[in-house]
């Protein structure tokens, strides 16, 4: 279903702000209302506010349906894959026929977390409108927080993209530093100041990209054929450096990894319900990471990702450690949001496809449960009026629809499968086993340490499961609370479903993602044999070869004949595909070993001298002893000529001897368009109890807010 | 014929003690005479080189001078009148609400 | 029958969970809720027993079919796709699925009718249900996925099940901790698990067992004396190795072996019928079945074959001496199951996985049948477990001492019942080890043997032939959870005596008695059609030693002075616990309770011979010291927010600092103008007088 919607990306920008406009120029709820007369007030914020939310979010699923995952998903019309329903405009004059661009563009990533943002404000929303008188302040900043993010990831200028970026910080802040919990104050400003510290340095860093490449659009900047990247990647290593530095820590800091997060626990608890719900959301950084710093300085992410992968893992297993020491319920899934986040950075920078894929999924599903186990705890707030762990216990008993929520949401965080967080994790641990990045840290330890994160994570979230709903109830009073109302179910029901959509049914959400993925991986590095189904690629050769697949060692890594074809194809049909790799050279390593040792890829995207992303071109002089060639002259079977010693991660990561590799030039032969590949077979294809603070004296005539649920709000 | 010197150094002293006049006195109206002895100390370094060049200029400006001397004097007494109505006192070093 | 009707096998306990799990909101009636559960639940377990044995006798172990169960999926389609990941979701229809299949469905069939007695009185009986039919549907997904990731997908949801089910519950603190521990203990070895189909992947480029271009992980593997990868070349020995042992940790994990068994015991908080389904016949053999499915892939690493050896062998032993202190009924049953499992791992250390899956059959009958008699003890006896309190059942409930008596035979190896054939078989095939401690693994086999006829009828004993320890007429219930429940069995039976079990309870033992006695002989060496039944049908799925370039070594005795060595050791064991509690009617103990409590030596081995205690050190009060004042006091507090703090109390510092110019004064002002404009014009001036 190709969609011929242009301008929907502002579209999606504006509804929101303009309904933010709207209410507030609504009459806040709850006055002039007598005792049992309807507040029109309230309906009117609310049906406002939810009107324009859900009008969001359809206009995201149709984002959303509309995108072409599939680079040949409809070849004839040029379009597919990539980035889609863009949009360009001059918007801002620089001087002598200079414009500054509102270019906004969708590809995979942003079209999943577009999807996901509309989903969870429409839900907060749905929760906000009965818990707060301030629910009319509430809804206008979660609905320009909305816009904001999405703002975010539908930017292709940097400056636009910056703006957007930024502009996510006013609305956050409002909603912690008025309508927050007792250290509000503080933790809005930490939050502030620790976020826009970074983006500063990033602002610095986009101010020197345009002075030196002469471009803002993250299109032209992330495409090695065009003159802005060639007149960036001429600069200095170290000034390169610098700047891929300052943006991968503007990004790092918004992530929230180990060093830098600070700011989480204090922001996300602070927050009224719904804006931990909508902090969750701030994934920024994680897409900056894949928009921006991965594309346009591909060489230095590789040279910071073996300290990237350190501070992930840190951060996996410091915030699971934190999160089981935690006496308050939201403190614990705080720190798990640290730890998840760990997650994420980790499969992103172990440069594989898996991984890569398997945390953009992640990232996904974070913002699916965590929303859901902190909109779960306001409930549990609203009712109970603690949020002390040791005061808790046994609701189980007395909320038992709640209760298998939040069961459900424990179970998507633990990674159980079938569940959604299993998709996401287990892909990120596959690929951070198989990447060459990893095992330059230190050998498969990297991977087994993240991995006993998972362990941990059981740890902490089946104990904040267990001090909350089981065993004996906590306090008498608790007995009288009531289960969930319509409202919550509203809220609830939908992440529910989602967990177990992207958890059994994954394919519905990665197939958007496959290209967007490969472009941003143009060569694959895992040490594994690619995307084709082994046995249909081995059939391939085998009719190719007609020689039986045993007779010689066959390169699992050869580009095959039709990937080579559909390569040029995508060069003539899809002008906005950033090319990484140029024709690849077809190299036969000679034994696996080879290819898997540590820096088989750095030779290839090392390339000579330059930094660029460039294969070995015209590497003649190829001095590769090749077994197999000498194995298939003298005609003997196979395994005669292989060396078979100890695999090189067990000599520390260094292949010695006659395995080793002659460093710079390709052990790996470039698997070249991974698009490509990915293109030949049709793809087919998932406590606060925060105290209402009133900012102004509330009205002594207000009358209570109509909360069913009774219990101690306010 | 008195040396212009005589003149200048006479202004500089003059000027130097309402300085540090202006410096020193807590009394509004002491920090004002000191004021004026500024503005005058100026006005005879006008005169004194206004006649030692022979124009007339030197005079003029010191006119100007004396004309705006008694208007920013009514003005700043109107000041220190207000100060004394709301404060009771005109102390300088009391006045320090600006104080951080 | 066409085989794709063998997809139900999966479908319809899922169908029955979904049954259970949504009837609360659409059947207000409870009553009717209950009836319905009462049929659906078991019938939809025991429909797919019927389904497997319809197709293992309509197929038997010739073929081997994989069945898509989602349609339209391919293998450009499959249901996990991530960059060069493929994971299809399909079963595999062969020997060893069949036969675990049957076990699950059919053990599990018999202990959902059980349970349908045995939880009558609960008020949280359809949830009960729901968690049980979905754990079979787990435990189907584990021995029917073809492939590894399909087999993690079963392994970690029979986790969960197991944590749902332990905790069941829940409204006592101590049984939720226990299904906690279950699920981390469980976590630590699935760690191993994924870690090695991590390797899996990355050296044979698929985790499916079979492709149909003969390119999956176990048809590399099936090549003599060497594993080959995708591309042809050979896969060193020494990765071979790893991926095993990567993947026996969580068979150590699951099965409960040393070191990682300690969940096991505490998992007897959940209620009788979850321990004989959960921790006796199904999940804790997955371990086995996961073991034999890999064996093409172990017998290419002797190491990693003689490591689960002699850990199934150390096992073994450990927890045979635990169960001989004992005091809880269903303990003692768990210690056996964990020593039983060592017995099976042992079988699959030697190469001989027929064999340990042999003993997962008959282990899952009369353990089942032991566990579920115990059950009958305890709902006769009100709900009490400790055996101090039991004594002279025998009368009072013949029925369960029946049925006890032939399983507590038969797991003790007395000739001629089920577990004297599978026992015997390991013990031969272990003294044949290829690796040349045979006899060590023998001698240490038939130690255990004897432990375990001795505390096995130290229970039987203990339980129903010593001299009544309480007072029949006055049991007063025991409660399982809030004071407010009817959750045990007191109530609707009023008058506090001993009472049997309803026939809903006692049948399905009957059942079970009847294969523990009997299937031995059936699918042993002498049954009939020429004998080796279980093995003879097993063989296309499991590798043999001689693949991996092996050789069992010859065994010092033959099979008949082995079979007689059993026997007599068996009849040993039994003879000593009957003298030795024969002569101790009245007090139906060996030490006198205050003796046992200060003993060292009961204390060390009643406590999981110190694991947990070492645990409890290290992993939780290290752990907790740890991220509480290392990590979070330190590190978060003291260094990073006091960083952050730091950094603005400086700036506040700073301008502290600064303010101090502004005085306030007025004359302080007018001297800075008066400084500003003399340096203004002496710089002007000097300027000026410099051109």
């Amino acid at each position: 279903m190709q969609m011929q919607i242009t301008g929907i990306l502002s579209l999606l920008l504006f509804t929101p702000i303009v309904g933010a406009i709207i209410l507030m120029l609504l009459p806040k709820p709850g006055q002039n209302v007598e005792n049992d007369s309807v507040d029109f007030g309230a309906m009117a914020v609310n049906s406002v506010g939810i009107g324009f939310a859900a009008l969001t979010l359809v206009l995201a699923c149709l984002l959303f349906v509309g995108y072409h995952g599939s680079i040949f998903g409809n070849m004839m019309s040029g379009v597919g894959g990539g980035i889609q329903f863009a949009e360009k405009y001059n918007w801002i004059p620089m001087g002598a026929h200079h414009w500054l661009h509102w270019h906004l563009g969708a590809d995979g990533f942003s079209v999943l977390l577009v999807l996901l943002t509309t989903f969870v404000i429409l839900l907060s929303i749905i929760y906000t409108t009965r818990t707060s008188t301030n629910s009319r302040e509430i809804i206008a900043l979660l609905l320009l927080l909305e816009a904001a993010i999405t703002g975010v990831y539908l930017a292709l200028n940097l400056v636009l993209f910056y703006v957007f970026f930024e502009a996510t910080l006013i609305p956050t802040y409002l909603l912690i530093g008025m309508f927050g919990g007792p250290r509000r104050a503080y933790a809005a400003i930490k939050f502030f100041i620790y976020t826009f510290v970074g983006s500063i340095l990033m602002l610095l860093a986009i101010a020197s990209v345009y002075h030196y490449a002469g471009s803002l659009s993250i299109i032209d900047l992330s495409n090695p054929m065009s003159a802005p990247y060639h007149a960036l990647h001429a600069l200095p290593s170290s000034t390169l450096m610098l700047m891929a530095g300052a943006f991968l820590l503007a990004f790092t800091i918004k992530t929230a990894v180990f060093p830098f997060h600070a700011w989480l626990p204090d922001a996300y608890t602070q927050a009224p319900v719904v804006g931990s719900a909508a902090l969750v959301l701030l994934k920024m950084g994680i897409f900056g990471y894949v928009r921006i710093a991965i594309p346009i300085f591909p060489q230095q992410c590789i040279t910071f990702a073996p300290l990237m992968i350190v501070l992930a893992v840190a951060s996996i297993l410091y915030g699971s450690l934190l999160a089981a020491a935690q006496k308050d319920a939201r403190f614990v899934i705080a720190y798990s949001s640290v730890a998840h986040l760990g997650f994420v950075v980790l499969g992103i920078f172990t440069f594989t496809r898996v991984g890569m894929m398997g945390a953009m999924i992640q990232n996904f599903n974070h913002g699916i449960f965590t929303p859901m186990l902190f909109l779960g705890l306001g409930m549990l707030a609203e009712r109970t009026g603690t949020m002390d762990l040791k005061e808790l216990g046994g609701l189980k008993r007395v909320l038992p629809v709640f209760a298998t929520m939040m069961l459900l949401a424990t179970l998507a965080s633990v990674a159980a499968p079938l569940f959604s967080g299993f998709v996401g994790e287990f892909p990120i641990l596959l690929g951070s086993w198989t990447s060459g990045i990893t095992h330059s840290v230190g050998g498969y330890w990297p991977t087994a340490l993240a991995a006993c994160g998972t362990i941990l994570s059981a740890v902490y979230m089946l104990w904040w499961f267990q001090r909350i709903m089981l065993g004996p109830v906590g306090s008498p009073k608790f007995r009288e609370i009531s289960d969930l109302n319509t409202r919550e179910w509203l809220v609830l029901t939908p992440m529910a479903v989602m967990i177990f959509w992207v958890g059994i049914g994954s394919p519905f959400w990665t197939s958007r993602m496959q290209s967007a993925v490969s472009n941003v991986l143009p060569v694959s590095t895992e040490n594994v044999e690619q995307s084709l189904p082994v046995s249909v690629m081995l059939t391939d050769m085998r009719e190719r070869t007609a020689g039986g697949v045993l007779s010689h060692p066959i390169n699992g890594f050869l580009v095959t004949a039709p990937d080579y074809h559909s390569s040029t194809v995508v060069n003539q049909f899809m002008p906005h595909q950033p090319l990484h790799m140029p024709v690849p050279v077809l190299q036969r390593p000679a034994t696996r070993r080879q290819m898997r040792a540590p820096n088989a890829y750095s030779g290839v995207l090392r390339g000579p001298g330059t930094g660029t992303l460039r294969g070995p071109t015209g590497a003649a002089a190829n001095p590769l002893p090749n077994p197999g060639q000498q194995a298939r002259q003298a005609r003997k079977p196979i395994g005669a000529g292989m060396q078979v010693g100890p695999a090189p991660w067990l000599m520390g990561g260094k292949a010695t001897g006659a395995n080793s590799m002659p460093t710079g030039e390709a052990a790996k032969p470039t698997l070249g368009f991974g698009q490509a590949n990915s293109g030949t077979r049709k793809i087919n294809s998932v406590r606060d109890h925060s105290v209402p603070a009133p900012a102004v004296p509330a009205n002594p005539n207000a009358p209570t807010t109509d909360n069913k649920s009774g219990g101690l709000s306010r | 014929m008195v040396p212009v010197s005589y003149y200048l150094s006479l202004s500089a002293v003059l000027f130097t003690i309402g300085v540090v006049g202006v410096l020193v006195k807590r009394n509004p109206i002491q920090v004002f005479m000191c004021i004026e002895l500024m503005l005058n100390a100026a006005n005879l370094t006008f005169i004194a080189l206004g006649r030692f060049y022979g124009t007339a200029t030197g005079e003029m400006y010191v006119i100007f001078a004396l004309a705006v001397a008694a208007a920013e004097v009514s003005v700043g007494l109107g000041i220190i009148v207000t100060i004394f109505r709301s404060r009771q006192s005109i102390d300088l070093d009391e006045a320090a609400l600006l104080k951080s | 029958m066409n085989l794709q009707f063998a997809q139900l096998i999966l479908w319809l306990p899922l169908l029955g969970f979904l049954f259970c799990s949504t009837s609360g909101l659409y059947i207000k009636d409870r009553a009717l809720q209950k009836r319905l559960t009462t049929v659906i639940a078991p019938g939809v377990v025991l429909a797919s027993f019927v389904i497997a044995l319809l197709v293992t006798l309509q197929f038997g172990s010739t073929s081997r079919e994989i069945i898509a169960l989602i349609p339209g999926a391919s293998i450009y389609d499959p249901w996990i796709r991530f960059g060069g990941f493929r994971v299809n979701f399909n079963e595999v229809i062969d020997p060893l699925s069949l036969v675990m299949s049957l076990v699950v469905t059919g053990v599990g069939g018999l202990i959902h009718v059980y349970s349908v007695g045995y939880m009558k009185d609960d008020r949280d009986y359809t949830r009960f249900f729901t968690y049980f039919n979905l754990f079979i549907f787990m435990m189907l997904l584990l021995v029917l996925g073809d492939n590894f990731l399909l087999m993690f997908v079963g392994w970690e949801g029979v986790g969960v099940c197991s944590y749902l089910l332990i905790s069941f519950w829940f409204t006592d603190e101590a049984n939720a901790r226990a299904g906690n521990k279950a699920f981390i203990v469980n976590r630590v070895g699935d760690l191993g698990f994924s870690l090695g189909i991590m390797s899996i992947w990355s050296y044979f480029g698929t985790v499916s067992f079979y492709t149909p271009q003969h390119r999956g992980v176990l048809e590399l593997a099936n090549h003599v004396g060497r594993v080959l990868d995708v591309t042809g070349a050979v896969v060193p020995t020494t990765a071979i190795t790893m991926i095993c042992l990567l993947l026996f940790v969580g068979a150590v994990g699951k099965s409960a072996q040393i070191p990682l068994f300690v969940w096991l015991p505490d998992a007897m908080a959940g209620p009788t019928p979850v321990s004989a389904l959960i921790h006796a016949a199904t999940m804790v053999t997955a371990g086995v079945v996961m073991l034999s499915r890999c064996s093409f892939l172990f017998v290419h690493s002797a190491v990693a074959l003689q490591v689960v050896a002699w850990v199934g062998l150390a096992t073994a032993f450990v927890a045979a001496t635990m169960a001989m202190v004992q005091t809880d009924i269903k303990k003692v049953l768990a210690y056996s199951t964990i020593s039983q499992l060592g017995y099976m791992f042992m079988a699959c250390g030697v190469g001989d996985f027929s064999d340990g899956i042999f003993h997962v059959v008959t282990h899952a009958f009369f353990k089942a049948l032991l566990f579920l008699g115990a059950g009958a003890v305890i709902h006769s006896m009100l709900g009490e477990q400790d055996m101090r309190n039991m004594g002279g059942l025998k009368k009072k409930l013949p029925a369960t001492w029946a049925v006890m008596i032939i399983a507590t035979y038969s797991i003790a190896g007395f000739p001629l019942l089920s577990g004297f054939w599978s026992k015997d078989a390991i013990l031969d095939s272990a003294s044949r080890s290829f690796a040349g401690d045979g006899m060590l693994l023998y001698a240490g086999g038939v130690v255990t043997a004897f432990l375990t006829a001795f505390y096995m009828n130290r229970l039987m004993w203990k339980t129903f032939y010593t001299k009544e320890r309480f007072a029949d007429g006055h049991l007063h219930a025991h409660q399982h959870g809030d004071s407010d429940e009817s959750g045990s069995h007191g109530d609707s039976h009023g008058n506090g005596s001993v009472h049997p079990s309803p026939s809903t309870m006692m049948w399905p033992l009957y059942i079970l008695a009847v294969l523990a006695a009997g299937f031995g002989w059936y699918a042993g060496p002498y049954g009939p059609n020429g004998g080796d039944l279980l093995s003879k049908f097993l063989a296309p799925s499991i590798a043999p030693l001689s693949l991996g370039g092996l050789q069992p070594q010859p065994g010092l005795l033959s099979p008949m002075a082995g079979y007689l060595l059993s026997s007599i050791v068996a009849i040993a064991g039994l003879v000593l616990a009957a003298v030795l509690y024969g002569r101790r009617m009245e007090s139906g103990a060996i030490l006198e309770p205050a003796a046992a409590e200060a003993s060292p030596l009961v204390w060390f081995l009643k406590n999981n011979w110190g694991f947990d205690a070492l645990y409890s050190a290290v992993f939780i009060r290290g752990g907790g010291l740890l991220a509480e004042r290392g990590l979070m006091r330190g590190v978060e507090t003291d260094t990073i927010n006091a960083a952050g703090d730091g950094l603005a109390k400086s700036v506040g510092g700073i301008s502290r600092l600064l303010r101090r110019i502004q005085t306030g004064y007025v004359r302080n002002y007018a001297l800075v103008m008066l400084i500003g404009a003399v340096t203004l014009m002496v710089g002007m001036l000097v300027g000026v007088m410099q051109h």
